[in-house]
Order: structure tokens, then sequence, then C-alpha cells
């Protein structure tokens, strides 16, 4: 990880929703990793925010953010223009495990929301490996749908539920996961906290290796203020708290102890 | 001619007045990706108890208006732990690390300052009478002047290492301050966060799970040179000032007011090189202002004449 000084190279804002673009001296990342982004706004909101990767071409120096309107600090990111200053932390945190895949594994991915970006940016991983997977998306309504042309580029199989049924499969995108409760080797997930513990008890007593992606709010990102915990099983019963920025945001869902 | 930024806080000697402040910067090894940690005056270690303690649960933190309230509830790896873990690697660094310990009665401060008192990387305890986050002990002990002398006198009878108390807001800190020096502190750290609650309207709850939380950043950095301003005074035992410091400046607030160091804490979250740039800051200012040492601006505001005047 570096402290690094980014510049706004593009900033394509639509709704509640902006794609952000920077260009500085960065180091690869890997899929679910992400940077804690601050513009030069002063104090006010004081911390930076903890914004997942869903692109990067390490040549070029440009990275990719997809960032949605949540509060005051994303709010701001936003409204970032072209030209703009921005400091970022980076890349934090684990990655989804990805390298030891087969191609003959049934890969499962489950987004919703900006969980979706971090697992856009895992499929390029595994469509560089050869390797196909499946992906499902849900959203409250079509307007919320995100990356939807970008993931049709890269696999063929991509499912869409919205729960007011305006596109695709109308109700939760756990409903078409079931299909894939009995098949499926491996599941990596991120979204919403409900979508993930519904995934996570889907695929709990099934074969599938299930890993789900976390979000906490977080004041440093680099492990040292031990704010964004999550609570997690451990030997002979006992648990422990964990940093979903450092041993996270990536956990084996089996693991987690849900609030 | 190179500007002199070594200060001494008693029996500390420090390359320059700026501490990493205790819960801000873990085991003092987390920082290698943004600055060597040896550039440092240095550094509060994460507050310690004899056995390790799995924290509060989540939420634990809340953004303010400049500032942000924490309620990790003192998480860590226990002093057994931290000796064989941490401490090897720390004995390899140049600078000084202090040891922030708590417990939750007397017989517990006591004994963690034992379990500590022989590792030779670290050269100061730091004792936290003053967290707002635990269930027992902590901003109990700190708020009340006798419990104060009686923790603080008990821990002195059994270190040989110089001993800094980190003072709580809280209450009168006159007092408190006067009673830790009176019990043998060799130091005062004001101060530690300050107690505070958000709510959350839409949920109907408070923000954070343990209710209260404890304020930090820049909201709180007048309220800590008010502290200093009335602690410096008060005792004549060297004192380190805390709350807010995220620029030079803010730390020279301390100094010319007479603290001889300073803390850094919440500043490190959202600019992990801020020690870096307050030492560059630091040097400007003697430079601009045609000093050659930093010594020469510590207690250049007479406080005592000015409090005459209040």
């Amino acid at each position: 990880m570096k402290y690094i000084d980014f510049e706004v190279l593009d900033a394509k804002k639509q709704g509640d929703f902006c794609e952000v673009v920077l260009k500085g001296d960065f180091e690869p990342s890997l899929p679910a990793q992400f940077y804690m982004l601050k513009g030069d706004w002063g104090n006010h909101p004081l911390l930076p925010r903890p914004i997942s990767i869903l692109d990067e071409c390490y040549k070029k120096k440009e990275i990719k953010f997809l960032v949605k309107n949540l509060g005051e600090g994303s709010k701001k990111l936003i409204n970032l223009r072209k030209g703009d200053f921005v400091k970022g932390t980076g890349p934090l945190g684990n990655h989804f495990p990805f390298e030891n895949l087969k191609k003959s594994d049934k890969i499962i991915l489950i987004g919703g929301g900006v969980g979706v970006p971090p697992l856009y940016y895992l499929l390029k991983f595994l469509k560089e490996k050869g390797i196909e997977a499946i992906f499902l998306e849900g959203a409250k309504t079509k307007g919320e749908l995100l990356l939807c042309e970008e993931i049709k580029k890269l696999t063929d199989d991509f499912f869409v539920a919205t729960e007011d049924g305006t596109f695709g499969e109308k109700g939760l995108v756990t409903k078409i996961a079931e299909q894939f409760q009995k098949t499926a080797d491996i599941v990596f997930s991120c979204g919403p906290i409900g979508m993930l513990k519904a995934v996570s008890e889907m695929f709990e007593k099934e074969k599938a290796k299930c890993y789900i992606s976390l979000e906490e709010r977080m004041a440093c990102g680099y492990g040292v203020c031990l704010g964004c915990a999550v609570e997690i099983k451990g030997k002979e019963g006992k648990s422990s708290f964990q940093r979903v920025c450092a041993e996270g945001p990536v956990f084996d869902s089996r693991v987690v102890i849900w609030k | 001619m190179e500007i002199d930024l070594k200060v001494d806080v008693g029996k500390i000697e420090l390359k320059n007045p700026l501490l990493l402040a205790s819960g801000c910067a873990g085991y003092g090894l987390e920082f290698d990706d943004f600055f060597d940690v040896s550039k440092v005056g240095g550094v509060c270690l994460k507050g310690l108890s004899i056995n390790e303690s799995k924290g509060n649960n989540p939420p634990r933190i809340w953004e303010t208006p400049s500032g942000m309230m924490n309620a990790i509830g003192l998480q860590n790896i226990g002093i057994k732990n931290f000796l064989k873990e941490k401490a090897p690697h720390l004995r390899k660094i140049d600078t000084v690390f202090v040891a922030n310990f708590y417990g939750h009665k007397v017989e517990e401060y006591v004994e963690a300052a034992k379990m500590l008192d022989d590792e030779e990387c670290i050269k100061a305890l730091e004792m936290n009478i003053s967290c707002p986050n635990i269930s027992a002990g902590g901003i109990q002990f700190g708020v009340d002047p006798l419990l104060v002398h009686k923790v603080v006198s008990e821990v002195r009878k059994e270190t040989k290492k110089p001993l800094c108390v980190k003072l709580t807001p809280s209450g009168n800190i006159k007092e408190t301050a006067k009673s830790a020096f009176e019990a043998g502190a060799d130091a005062l750290v004001a101060i530690n966060t300050i107690p505070a609650m958000a709510i959350d309207t839409e949920k109907m709850d408070f923000r954070i799970f343990n209710k209260v939380g404890g304020l930090s950043g820049p909201a709180i950095h007048p309220i800590a040179v008010k502290m200093v301003f009335d602690v410096v005074s008060e005792v004549p035992i060297p004192i380190i000032g805390c709350g807010g410091v995220e620029k030079g400046s803010d730390g020279i607030e301390f100094l010319l007011l007479g603290a001889r160091a300073f803390q850094v804490g919440t500043a490190l979250f959202y600019n992990p090189k801020a020690p870096l740039d307050i030492i560059n800051e630091l040097k400007e200012y003697l430079k601009r202002k045609g000093f050659n040492s930093i010594k020469e601006i510590i207690g250049k505001i007479k406080t005592k004449e000015k409090e005459k005047c209040l």
C-alpha cells in the first residue's frame, strides 16, 4: 500500500453514481481490494472513504472506481470533476481467492449495489485466466443496476433480478441463486449485508466454498484504528474481532458471526 | 544551520517533540509503507492489558464534524503476546516506544506495569486512567483525584521506568493533574478523548454500540489547548499535549504554552504521512521565526501571568 496523490482524469456522474478515473503512481491491485479516498475538501468530512476498485490499467497508471452516494463522504466523491485532486491510500485488504480455481469449477458471483464493481473486477481476472463464471446481479429497480453491459461482454451467463420486476426476474437475487445451490463449487459475493447473510445461509450446508466481501465503517483503512471490527468464529467456541480492512474485506462465509 | 528539534520530557529524551498517540499507532509496526517510524520522536503503543482483550462490539466508530468518536474498547493482544511477538521488532527501531497500559482495578495496573518493566525497548510507561470506553477502570479512575493518587502511587512503587499519566478532560483536570504529580508521575499527557454520544434518528438508536465514544480529531484541539494551559501552571512536571493535532502550528500551540512534546493521533487516519508533514512544518516555523532550537519556544507564552489577567 501507498499514500498517493491522484488526479481525476474523468468523472462520469449518473444520478447517484459516479465512475471516477484517477491517475497516480499506484501499485497493482487484486479484486476486492480497495482504497481510502478523500478529495481536498478539508475537514468535513474528515475521514477518507473506503471504495472498491472497479478496474485499473497499471501500465497507464489509471484506476477506476464506481462510487454511490451513500452519505456525506461519498456525496463529495460523486461530485469530483476532471482535474480535481484526490488522496488515496491503497490498495488495501485481502482479495477474493481466485488463484487456485480450475476451469472445471462452477463459479457463481453474486452482487448487489456497490458490491457489483469488485465482482466485475474479479470477473475480469477470471476471464484473463480463461475461467468462466456465472454472474448474478440484484437491484431494487432497473435504474440501479450497475455495469450490465460490461458484465455481458465478459460472460454469457449473466442473470439479473430486480425487486420491483422492472428488469429480469422479479424478486431478490438470492432467488436466482437457488438454482445453483447444489451444483456450485465456489461462490463469491459482495453487496448489502442482508444479501450476504442470505447467500451465506444458502450455501452453508452445501459443498460450495463461499467467500463474502464485507463492508464496515472505517477510519484509517490500514489496520491501526480497529474501528471496522467483524466478529469471527475461532477455536473452541471462542470468537474474536478481526479488521475488515486488514484480515478482510473477504472472509469465508462460514466463519462470520452475523449480528 | 540544522534546526535542533530535540526535547526532553523529564528523563525521556526525544529526537523531536512528536509522538504518535496511543490507539492510533497500533504496535508501532504498521507505518512502514508510509514513513520511517524512527523519524518520529516516539510512539505510544496501543493500550495493553495483562490479558488480551476482545474489545467492544461494532459499530465502534462514528464520524462527527471535524472529528470522530470511537469506542474500540481497548482491544489488544495482551502484554505477554506483545512482549513475545512485537517487542523484538521494536528493539531494532531507533525511537522511543512508550507502553500505554490500563487495568480494571488498581492491582491490574500494578501487575501490567511490572510485566512491562524489564522490556528494554520500552523507554517509558503511559498509564491510561482516562478511557471512556471500558466498563470498569479507565475514566472511573481518571476523574477522581483520590483514586488517581491511589493508582498512580501504587504503580509508581513497582516501576523503574519514567511514568506518564494520560488525563481525561472530564472532571477537574487541575485536581487530577495535581494528584498524579503528587503520586509520583514523571509527566502528564493532556488530554485523552472527550466522552461523547451520537444518535441515529432514523433507527432511533445509538450510533455506537457502546453508546458512549471518545471524541477526537481537530474538533477537540482548542479544548486540549485550554486543558494544557490549565495543567502546565498547576504542576512542575513535564506536560505532553494531545488532542486534534494535524499540522505543525497545532503542536506549536502546545509547546508555546509550555508542553514539552505533543501527540498526533486521529490525523494519522486521514493522512498517514501527517507526522512527516508536521515535523517539516515545525522546522519551517522555527526557521521563519529565527530560532535554532525548538527548546527556545517551549513555554514562550507565560501561562501563570496570563492566568492572573483572566
